[in-house]
């Protein structure tokens, strides 16, 4: 009895999944039901820490919506699942979420790996997936929406600055990162850069680490060789993630590094990587972001108070007091959902995408960003912030307006 | 009466002098406002304002320099706040006026002035050049290594002037030395060649970097006798870091192989002695480093003064959690598993996962803050390019230590004895009236303990959180394999030569390809040797 029961369970089920495949707008018209938007954040294993904050951003920020009104008369729901950390579990849960939640877009990955692994499903069921955090780029699919900067227009311009007279004019560059796509790719297009500004093939040097890394004695012994040969100031542009990027800047303390010395420019630090360290001897050291907490504009803190309220007011275990730019990434990617679902009167893909083009706000650090009209990649400001006693970042440089995203780095090739 | 107008007049004139500063106040204030302004406007020349400082600090006015001083800290701790219409504070409770220095309010929106890179670093000499008037000696000589290390930057006038007043000769031949590479750039030839000598003198790796870059500039090219002096005295310092450069090699690998033998000990008394694969090991060390991070907040919040001993309260605690945890693990699931490996592999993985998820529910799954004890903070410089941490000292010692009495106890002990027959020859033992059980337990114990102990040396190295342990376990099974199993020299030697030739190769190829070979050499020695490098002789 019981084996029958589970496969009628099954068949209902397929009959479900064929159904769904109509199209979506069909659904969408005319009903009071609420719409559906789907959550792909892990809450559990190695990237818990991260992805849970950007699902409860995420419904604080549904919920903001649905206290105006909703999208289209209808209210807002979210639809949280948690794929562990586990990649394909990424691309299993999404085909879920479209096909038997039949959400109107998703919103979700932290990782590169687990935006690959969601990539082919989203595309082959013709939806959107909202990515908030920064990559590799030398990605452009019409089924993502890009809502943080590639490269290009996020770590190029912080070189920029440090090569410039008052970043310290560097002119040699230990690249130090975890050994996978990102660092790999940040750093081939960062070699390309360095060979159109004239920087011989001696002036850098690059190394990798295993995830999880934590013994950097040897490394940081090397990146004070390499800074003491001839040739100019040293920096160190840090591709490490996850637990290495602590245990380098403690070794970097220990063996007495300053930014002073040697910046370090850390590419995947957050406010939350600062967390266990004591941060004076680190004062100087620099992270680039399209968002820094500390920047002081009422957007920022009317954003930074609506967190803490939602923290508290759910008895939440994240920091009340500590916002991170993928933070806000996925914040703007809702609201710019809403603007275009609203502006087409439809929650269809399709018109979702069209509608998308051109849609700006005012995002928390200031800027209006506005979404590319052909590449899905959203235009933000950049900012570079500087790592002060407090365990956080000052705001160093950013840039005076939103810079245009270049998917396709030209500098990979040159390398 | 000629006499007493003559002494009024005198008192008068010193009076007179006495208040001249304060009236001057007002000038001042203005001044110090421009100045304070110049750093907060966005196109301010921060530069100039900050030469303003200095030399404001060898004024003779002790007022000004105290003043100037006061600035140039507040700066460098981003305690400097611009606040709207020209107020500038500094940060604190209270918050102070930045011109007068008196209590002030602070408006909250106000952002800091974030000093760029080449600001700090004219900071940081700035802050130098100020602390070798101080009146402490120990100030002074840390301020003069602080302005030879950037000596490109520093003010000659200034430092000449703390020269001719430091009492110290040490502290002097710092300072004379700063100059001299500054000096490499003057024209005059036997100026040059003195500057170069002095340099040579004292090899550093900055030294070096000085005269590489001086050797390359063209008014140096054209004069063969100072070429070849900074030639010969490149070649002398080399040889002096190359030595430097391989006892830093030798000392990282023996760091590193004081982890491995720290974390592998108590493994090698488990699986080594008792055969048991406890998989969990390497969530004893991380219960090891929880255990200290409570230890550490008891301490902070109970006992502040004796704050900094914390590491030591806390390796018998740590022990002694592990070990009540390890023999509560034996007596209700290892003890039904003995001889039975397959299971215990799984029963001890499932328990591994269980306490991961524990403790990330009560501590949740974010590193937790460790402040390092003042003692084992940074460094010391022993040779020129042999630079040695403090924690990594302490790491080695404390692991030598474990060790030492580890060996004692299994070698001279009683209880030492007991493990020994339990685990050669079981049954014998029995039959002879040893409690064979209970020897189990407690070697089980001992074990965990001893990981344990190696979680508290690792909160000053490593990141703490609920999986630091997965990591460790495997290395740990690695060196008591090719230790040999059951033995513990076997187990200090295989650590040695896993730690050493790991950090040889490092260098040169990278920690990946370290992990590589390292793992393949395993491999082949495992081959030809599959009993370990050290085996044990029993008669089973």
């Amino acid at each position: 009895m019981k084996r029958r029961t589970f496969l009628s369970a099954v068949s209902s089920g397929l009959v479900a999944a064929a159904g769904s495949s109509l199209p979506k707008a069909v659904l969408a018209a005319g009903t009071s039901e609420p719409i559906k938007l789907g959550l792909l954040f892990s809450q559990s294993g190695t990237m818990a820490n991260g992805e849970s904050l950007l699902k409860d951003t995420a419904l604080m920020t549904i919920d903001q919506i649905n206290a105006k009104g909703g999208v289209l008369g209808r209210q807002l729901q979210g639809v949280v699942v948690d794929p562990a950390s586990d990649w394909p579990m990424y691309a299993q849960l999404s085909k879920q979420l479209i096909l038997r939640d039949k959400c109107a877009a998703l919103f979700g990955c932290w990782t590169s790996v687990s935006r690959k692994s969601v990539l082919p499903v989203v595309e082959a069921q013709d939806s959107l997936l909202f990515y908030p955090l920064h990559f590799e780029g030398e990605e452009q699919s019409k089924n993502v929406v890009y809502l943080n900067s590639p490269p290009s227009s996020s770590v190029l311009p912080a070189i920029d600055y440090l090569m410039s007279d008052q970043g310290g004019s560097a002119k040699r560059f230990y690249m130090i990162g975890s050994d996978y796509v990102w660092p790999r790719t940040i750093n081939k297009m960062l070699k390309g850069y360095l060979k159109t500004k004239n920087i011989p093939d001696s002036a850098w040097r690059e190394h990798y680490v295993p995830f999880g890394q934590s013994n950097f004695q040897t490394i940081v012994r090397d990146i004070k060789d390499f800074a003491a040969q001839p040739g100019g100031q040293a920096i160190v542009v840090m591709t490490v993630v996850g637990d290495s990027i602590p245990a380098m800047f403690k070794e970097a303390i220990n063996q007495g590094v300053r930014a002073t010395d040697i910046p370090i420019l850390g590419l995947d630090v957050v406010d939350s990587d600062l967390e266990g360290l004591d941060t004076k001897p680190l004062v100087g050291h620099l992270s680039c972001w399209c968002y820094f907490q500390n920047v002081d504009t009422p957007q920022n803190h009317q954003f930074k108070s609506d967190w803490k309220n939602y923290v508290s007011a759910h008895s939440l275990k994240h920091r009340p007091d500590m916002v991170i730019d993928p933070m806000v990434s996925t914040y703007l990617g809702i609201n710019l959902w809403a603007q275009a679902a609203a502006k087409a009167n439809s929650t269809g893909t399709d018109a979702v995408r069209k509608a998308l083009a051109g849609q700006s706000m005012v995002d928390p650090a200031g800027y209006s960003v506005k979404m590319d009209a052909s590449s899905q990649y959203l235009w933000r400001g950049d900012m570079i912030g500087s790592i002060n006693a407090n365990q956080g970042f000052d705001i160093l440089w950013k840039s005076k307006d939103i810079v245009k995203p270049v998917p396709f780095s030209p500098f990979i090739g040159k390398a | 009466m000629i006499n007493f107008r003559q002494i009024f007049l005198t008192i008068a004139c010193l009076v007179l002098v006495w208040v001249t500063p304060a009236r001057a106040a007002p000038a001042a204030a203005a001044s110090r406002a421009a100045l304070l302004t110049s750093f907060c406007a966005t196109d301010g020349d921060k530069a100039a304002a900050l030469g303003q400082l200095v030399e404001v600090v060898v004024s003779p006015n002790a007022q000004d320099r105290a003043w100037a001083g006061r600035i140039v800290d507040a700066i460098r701790n981003g305690a400097l706040v611009c606040g709207t219409g020209g107020h500038v504070t500094i940060q604190g409770s209270p918050a102070l006026d930045a011109v007068s220095l008196q209590p002030s309010v602070a408006a909250t929106a106000d952002s800091p002035y974030v000093p760029s890179i080449v600001m700090m670093r004219k900071l940081a000499v700035a802050s130098a050049e100020m602390d070798l008037f101080a009146p402490q000696q120990d100030t002074r000589s840390a301020a003069a290594r602080q302005v030879d290390k950037f000596f490109a930057l520093l003010d000659p006038a200034i430092v000449a002037r703390a020269i001719k007043q430091e009492r110290d000769p040490d502290t002097a031949t710092v300072l004379t030395l700063a100059l001299a590479k500054r000096g490499l750039n003057s024209n005059v030839q036997a100026d040059r060649l003195a500057a170069i000598k002095a340099v040579a003198e004292v090899p550093s790796e900055t030294a070096r970097t000085a005269l590489a870059n001086f050797a390359t500039q063209d008014s140096v090219r054209s004069d063969p006798v100072v070429l070849a002096a900074v030639h010969r005295a490149i070649l002398r310092m080399d040889t002096w870091l190359s030595f430097g450069k391989v006892f830093s090699i030798l000392f990282s690998g023996l760091s590193y192989a004081g982890v491995l033998l720290l974390t592998a000990l108590g493994l090698s008394i488990v699986f080594g002695l008792m055969g048991v694969i406890n998989l969990a090991h390497g969530e004893f060390i991380m219960i090891g480093a929880y255990s200290t991070y409570l230890v550490e907040r008891l301490m902070q919040a109970h006992l502040p003064g004796l704050f900094d001993a914390y590491i030591f309260v806390a390796i018998p605690v740590a022990f002694v959690i592990c070990a009540v945890c390890g023999m509560l693990l034996e007596f209700f699931v290892i003890r039904f598993l003995y001889r039975r490996p397959l299971e215990t592999l799984l029963a001890t993985w499932a328990i591994s996962i269980a306490l991961i998820k524990l403790i990330q529910v009560l501590f949740g799954s974010q590193n937790v803050e460790f402040i390092t004890p003042g003692f084992l903070n940074g460094g010391m410089q022993v040779a020129p390019g042999f630079f040695v941490t403090f924690n990594r000292i302490f790491a080695i010692v404390l692991a030598l230590l474990i060790f030492a009495a580890t060996f004692a106890l299994i070698r001279f002990t009683k209880l030492g004895l007991l493990m020994r027959a339990t685990t050669q020859l079981r049954d014998t033992a029995r039959c002879l009236g040893v409690p064979a059980e209970r020897v189990d337990r407690i070697a089980f114990g001992l074990g965990a303990g001893l990981a344990g102990l190696a979680g508290v040396v690792l909160t000053q190295i490593a990141s703490v959180n609920p999986s630091m342990g997965t990591g460790f376990v495997v290395d740990s099974f690695m060196v008591v394999v090719l230790g040999g199993a059951g033995s513990l020299a076997g187990t200090v030697v295989s650590s040695l030569a896993l730690g050493e030739i790991n950090q040889f190769i490092e260098p040169f190829y990278g920690a990946v390809a370290a992990k590589v070979v390292v793992l393949l050499m395993i491999v082949l020695i495992i081959q030809k040797r599959p009993q370990g490098l050290f085996a044990l002789k029993t008669r089973v």
